[in-house]
């Protein structure tokens, strides 16, 4: 039973396999690399590689963890507790978290520094797509 | 002495332990010091090690986030601890974070962590740098060391009284008590050490017997040198009284002939009976008692060199009136313990052998002289038998010849006498004729009466003759040629003499004219007279400066027939022998060939003459 339950799950998050990187429209980038991706959203650095300040969109959906592993190859426990040690000093800070898909795309949207991910499926025209995490 | 000697031996112990204890407690500590700062060094490494896996993760986020604050977070708490000296977090961003403790050491080598990202594969972030701290180090390994060293200076304290207590038990006393006993023992006595119980098989044990044994042996010796010197003491006694009585004087002289030594009969022998040896010792032994001291110097040289026993016979002085003596003087060179040259040697009196000697000596001579004086008498008798038996042969022919010859000699002269005495006016040479024939006769005559008068001397008959008359009568006989100088000298005193006056002047006249035929060259005839009153002769010298004689016709010269003249028949000295000998006296001749002739005729004095002289 465990087992099947494994395989679906493996089903349905290689059935949502792919991530979405977005910005917004008016932010002329390049397409950042995964490297680049990564060293915003875990806090390396704070900007774009054109210079501009970045602001990344973190999310609580299950999507995070699924973000998280392709992105870094790291199960999301090990990037909690990266954040949990960072938090700890209290000198920074993680990304800012909201809770779906669609609240990422409305921030994106307003706002021209920001950066997130959603599921491919509901990227639209009104974001930029940077990476597509597979 | 001996006490001091057993509290050295213990000191000697205790000092040699202390210093061992010290010793070796110093280089344990020192082994213990260098371990432990290794295994302290290495066992920092283990932790710092593990310092640095614990601390890792956080500094890689610090690294990864350039997060200055987390940073030193990590490096202060790594200096937190004690053997951290500074701690370093550098990333490739450009961050530099340095924590150093204040202390001054030694640079250690460092110790660096390589930072990896999180999240990357294999990305390197940046680097955790440490130095260890080697002043903990040191500490801990001093502490250590030191405490190793008191524990282990304990140790060896504790162990080194217990065998410092255990040899004093077990050997020192002993050792003590037995040297006790035996300090108590005399040697060369029955006494023994006592055995000890407890050290019966041991070493201990051993040690007593062998200076049990020891003492057998030296009790032993103690009796045989004891025997030995008894013996000695005797013979020395012996020799003591030898030297003492002995009737010969021994002495030890220096180099220089200085006594050093000498018995109480030298002083005796040497004929100086005041000085006893003490007075004698430091004289000088030649000097004081020689007559001639360099013999003795010389005889000791001699010794010296050949090392040999020699001796000779030396004269003593002579003291006062009395005569010296003699003594025989034995030198033998001799070194002594330093190697300086010493003579040792004895004298003994041989005055009286001395003197036995001369007496043989003086005998000797007498007998020697006797024998020379008979062998001349038996000579001069042998001689005279040769002579007389001559004279016999000579006596029978003469006899009878000179009788028929003398009567017609005696006609001849008387018819000469007649024939000059009718012929007073005869012509010179007739005269002169007549003078030759009886100077002839009258030659003739005299040889015939030498004839008679060798062979048969008529007894002469005695009276008082002055010599002085006598002679000049014989001279005014005698033709001395005019070459010929006749000195004489009879003194006035000359006594008289006791003789036949017409021998002697027969005895005179023949020595006078054979003095002028012995110097045909002409020359000096001495006559001489002189008085001997002890023999109560007179003694009357003619001396020729003619031809002289050779030894072997002195030999001849009285015998009848021997001549030197070419004219002659030997008769003449002949005819003086007889004459002189028939009036008690003697004819000695001295001669040389060439340096002239003696004739000494000695002839008794008037003895009434003298008398009244």
């Amino acid at each position: 039973m465990r087992k099947l339950l494994a395989l679906l799950l493996l089903l349905t998050s290689s059935a949502r396999a792919e991530v979405a990187v977005i910005a917004n429209p008016k932010n002329i980038l390049d397409a950042p690399t995964r490297q680049q991706v990564q060293d915003i959203f875990l806090g390396r650095t704070r900007t774009f590689p054109n210079g501009k300040f970045a602001l990344p969109i973190d999310q609580t959906s299950p999507l995070r963890a699924e973000f998280y592993r392709l992105l870094t190859g790291r199960p999301i426990e090990q990037i909690n507790a990266y954040w949990a040690r960072i938090i700890f000093t209290g000198q920074a800070s993680p990304p800012l978290r909201v809770p779906d898909d669609s609240a990422v795309l409305k921030i994106v949207r307003e706002n021209e520094d920001a950066i997130g991910y959603v599921d491919k499926a509901h990227v639209d025209k009104t974001v930029h797509v940077l990476l597509l995490l597979k | 002495m001996s006490t001091a000697k057993r509290r050295h031996l213990y000191r000697k112990l205790a000092t040699a332990v202390f210093w061992a204890a010290l010793l070796l407690g110093a280089l344990t500590s020192a082994i213990f010091f260098m371990t432990e700062f290794k295994r302290y060094s290495e066992k920092t490494v283990v932790m710092l090690d593990q310092l640095l896996d614990t601390v890792e993760s956080t500094a890689a986020i610090a690294a990864y986030t350039s997060n200055r604050e987390i940073g030193e977070d990590v490096l202060k708490g790594l200096l937190r601890n004690d053997f951290v000296h500074q701690a370093r977090l550098t990333n490739d961003r450009g961050l530099e974070l340095i924590e150093t403790r204040t202390t001054q050491v030694p640079r250690q080598a460092e110790m660096v962590r390589t930072l990896y990202s999180p999240f990357g594969e294999a990305e390197v972030i940046g680097h955790l740098l440490i130095v260890p701290e080697t002043q903990y180090n040191l500490q801990e390994a001093r502490h250590s060391a030191l405490l190793s060293a008191l524990n282990s200076s304990v140790l060896i304290g504790l162990t080194a009284l217990i065998v410092l207590s255990l040899v004093r038990s077990s050997l020192s006393r002993p050792l003590i008590k037995v040297s006790d006993a035996l300090h108590a023992i005399t040697a060369g006595e029955q006494e023994r050490l006592d055995l000890l119980s407890r050290h019966r098989d041991d070493e201990l044990g051993q040690l007593v017997d062998d200076i049990n044994n020891l003492l057998d042996t030296l009790q032993e010796k103690f009796t045989v040198e004891h025997s030995l010197r008894e013996e000695i003491q005797s013979v020395e006694q012996q020799l003591s009284s030898l030297f003492e009585t002995t009737s010969a004087g021994i002495f030890l002289l220096d180099a220089t002939g200085n006594l050093l030594k000498t018995n109480p009969t030298l002083g005796r022998v040497l004929g100086l009976p005041g000085m006893t040896s003490e007075k004698l010792v430091g004289q000088n032994f030649p000097a004081l008692a020689f007559a001639e001291p360099e013999r003795l110097r010389e005889l000791m040289r001699y010794a010296g060199e050949r090392r040999l026993a020699v001796g000779i016979d030396l004269e003593l002085k002579s003291s006062g009136d009395a005569p010296s003596g003699w003594v025989h003087c034995l030198v033998s060179g001799q070194t002594d313990a330093t190697g300086a040259a010493r003579f040792e040697g004895v004298v003994y009196d041989v005055t009286e052998r001395k003197k036995m000697e001369e007496e043989i000596k003086t005998l000797n001579e007498e007998l020697e002289c006797k024998v020379r004086e008979r062998t001349q008498q038996l000579l001069e008798a042998q001689d005279e038998l040769i002579r007389k038996e001559k004279l016999a042969v000579l006596g029978q022919v003469a006899g009878s010849v000179g009788h028929e010859l003398r009567n017609p000699l005696a006609v001849m002269n008387n018819a000469v006498y007649f024939l000059q005495t009718v012929m007073p006016d005869a012509d010179e040479i007739i005269k002169e004729y007549l003078n030759i024939i009886k100077g002839e006769i009258e030659g003739s005559t005299r040889i015939v009466s030498d004839l008679l008068d060798s062979v048969r001397t008529k007894p002469p008959r005695t009276e008082r003759v002055e010599v002085r008359e006598l002679l000049e009568k014989t001279l005014d006989k005698c033709i001395v040629p005019p070459t010929i100088a006749v000195k004489w000298d009879i003194p006035e005193t000359l006594p008289a003499l006791k003789a036949d006056p017409q021998q002697i002047h027969q005895v005179f006249r023949n020595l006078i004219s054979n003095g002028i035929e012995a110097m045909p060259e002409g020359g000096v005839l001495e006559i001489q007279a002189a008085a001997d009153e002890a023999e109560k002769m007179i003694n009357l010298e003619i001396r020729d400066s003619g031809v002289g004689m050779t030894p072997e016709q002195l030999g001849k010269l009285f015998q009848p027939l021997f001549t030197t003249k070419a004219r002659g028949i030997g008769l003449g000295l002949v005819v003086v022998k007889n004459l002189t000998q028939a009036n008690g006296g003697t004819v000695k001749v001295e001669s040389e060939p060439g340096q002239g002739t003696v004739f000494t005729v000695s002839l008794p004095m008037d003895a009434a003459a003298a008398e009244v002289t």
